[in-house]
């Protein structure tokens, strides 16, 4: 924001107070970290939202600790926005009061940052310098208290990891719960999800192939469903359909025709057999069975090729 | 009672087209027989419904003389014979055992050999006897008339086809 225009809102001013702020913070450590560079041949600067350099000796835990803090006010900015926004009715604003935070912040954390950092190369200078004594050099190792602070910090991040472990354990589905109790998941699939899509890669057969018939089957009640029906129309119309004297006719037809098929094949063996018989009685040769005598229609090898 | 040729049972198949023998013609001439029977009832109640129609109140059952059931016997017959074997070349007896009677061409006979032939086997049904004797299963009818009858299932009448035995077509 420029300086130029003034703001007559008081969120106007504070946007303004600390756009003001976070600008004065960033120049001042851009002006120290240009410092730092042209006394170490320095490199290329940093863009403006980069983390503000560091001396090359800064402990990189600062610049780390410094971006989460960061982005745990945007968080809360953010969450204070919308929470603002949702319960007043109108879109959400963002709070000139947070960025006066992140910019005092960014301020003191650049402080604190440099004091640490001073701190930092001071006792490593001394340490070294300490170290290097005849007496102690090569006997002087970490110091029990630090490491009994190490050990205290690992043990304070694991409690933190297994309580938010536990806290999300206890938010997640209350919250999952909450949402889903104010969605129209229906509407939401519905205007949302290409189901066409979806139904078009699913293996159709190979659903049918698992379903086991039988088990629905057995699950359906056919009392209930014959209950249902109209028994006495249905039969009607089957009845109707199916022409009943025809079937009659061709059954009693083929009843007879099995009769005159029997009666007409036993009397061509008794041709036969008489035949023969009056051939012995005269003396004659009998007839061979396997001449062709026909006399009428296709010869004998002609009905014999004839397909049944 | 007939068939299409592809319903007609392989065991029967060899015998169709060939002259039949004695049993089975005499089956059908008796079939025939009971047919003409029939008819002659059937004329005697017809008689005796007209008369009964005619003159209700002096009304007794004719009693035709043995000379006329005779006579109307054989005529019924022979019109009964003429007419089946002219049209379809086989009487019902002939149907139900799967007879045909075929002329010299293998068709069915003319009108005058059909009548010819019914005659004869009216005036001297023994002449059928002569078929057992005969080495090509003729009668003596077929012998006079050079006709045939063939086994033939078939409801259609078979074309004329020159026997390996009989020399020519039916004659």
């Amino acid at each position: 924001m420029s300086t130029s225009s003034l703001p007559t809102e008081p969120v106007a001013v504070l946007d303004s107070a600390a756009d003001v702020v976070v600008a004065a913070g960033r120049r001042a450590e851009q002006n120290g970290a240009a410092g730092r560079s042209a006394e170490e041949n320095g490199a290329a600067g940093p863009g403006p939202d980069e983390e503000p350099p560091g001396d090359g000796r800064r402990d990189p835990a600062v610049a780390v600790l410094w971006r989460v803090v960061r982005l745990v006010l945007e968080a809360a900015a953010g969450s204070a926005s919308a929470v603002d926004g949702a319960l007043s009715g109108g879109r959400p604003t963002r709070s000139a009061a947070v960025d006066l935070m992140i910019g005092g912040g960014a301020v003191a954390g650049e402080v604190i940052g440099r004091v640490a950092d001073r701190l930092t190369v001071a006792g490593r200078s001394i340490g070294a310098g300490v170290s290097r004594l005849p007496l102690i050099e090569g006997r002087l190792g970490r110091p029990r208290a630090l490491s009994l602070l190490a050990e205290r910090g690992r043990r304070e991040r694991a409690a933190a990891t297994a309580d938010l472990e536990r806290l999300i354990e206890a938010l997640v589905p209350a919250v999952t719960s909450a949402v889903l109790d104010r969605l129209d998941l229906t509407a939401l699939v519905r205007d949302r999800v290409a189901l066409d899509l979806l139904v078009a890669r699913v293996d159709i057969d190979a659903v049918a192939a698992r379903l086991d018939v039988d088990a629905v089957a057995r699950r359906i009640d056919l009392d209930a469903i014959v209950d249902r029906l109209d028994l006495v129309s249905l039969t009607n119309r089957a009845i109707d359909g199916i022409d009943l004297p025809e079937i009659i006719r061709e059954s009693t037809g083929s009843i007879s025709g099995g009769m005159v098929r029997g009666v007409r094949m036993q009397s061509v063996h008794a041709d036969q057999a008489v035949n023969g018989l009056v051939s012995r009685l005269f003396r004659r040769q009998p007839p061979d069975p396997e001449a062709d005598t026909t006399v009428v229609g296709p010869p004998a090898t002609a009905w014999r090729e004839m397909p049944s | 009672m007939t068939a299409p040729a592809s319903r007609i049972p392989s065991e029967a198949r060899p015998f169709q087209g060939r002259r039949a023998g004695l049993p089975s013609r005499m089956i059908a001439g008796s079939l025939d027989g009971l047919v003409v029977v029939v008819l002659l009832a059937g004329a005697y109640c017809a008689w005796a419904a007209s008369v009964f129609l005619w003159s209700p109140a002096r009304f007794h059952l004719p009693a035709p003389s043995r000379l006329l059931v005779v006579v109307a016997g054989c005529l019924a017959a022979t019109a009964y014979l003429t007419v089946c074997w002219r049209v379809s070349g086989r009487t019902y007896g002939d149907q139900v055992m799967g007879l045909r009677v075929v002329g010299r061409r293998g068709r069915a006979p003319g009108l005058i050999t059909s009548l010819a032939r019914a005659v004869f086997c009216t005036l001297v049904p023994i002449g059928l006897l002569w078929t057992a004797v005969s080495r090509d299963n003729r009668s003596l009818a077929d012998l006079l008339l050079r006709t045939s009858v063939v086994y033939d299932w078939r409801t259609a009448p078979s074309r004329a086809h020159v026997g390996a035995t009989g020399g020519t077509a039916p004659t």
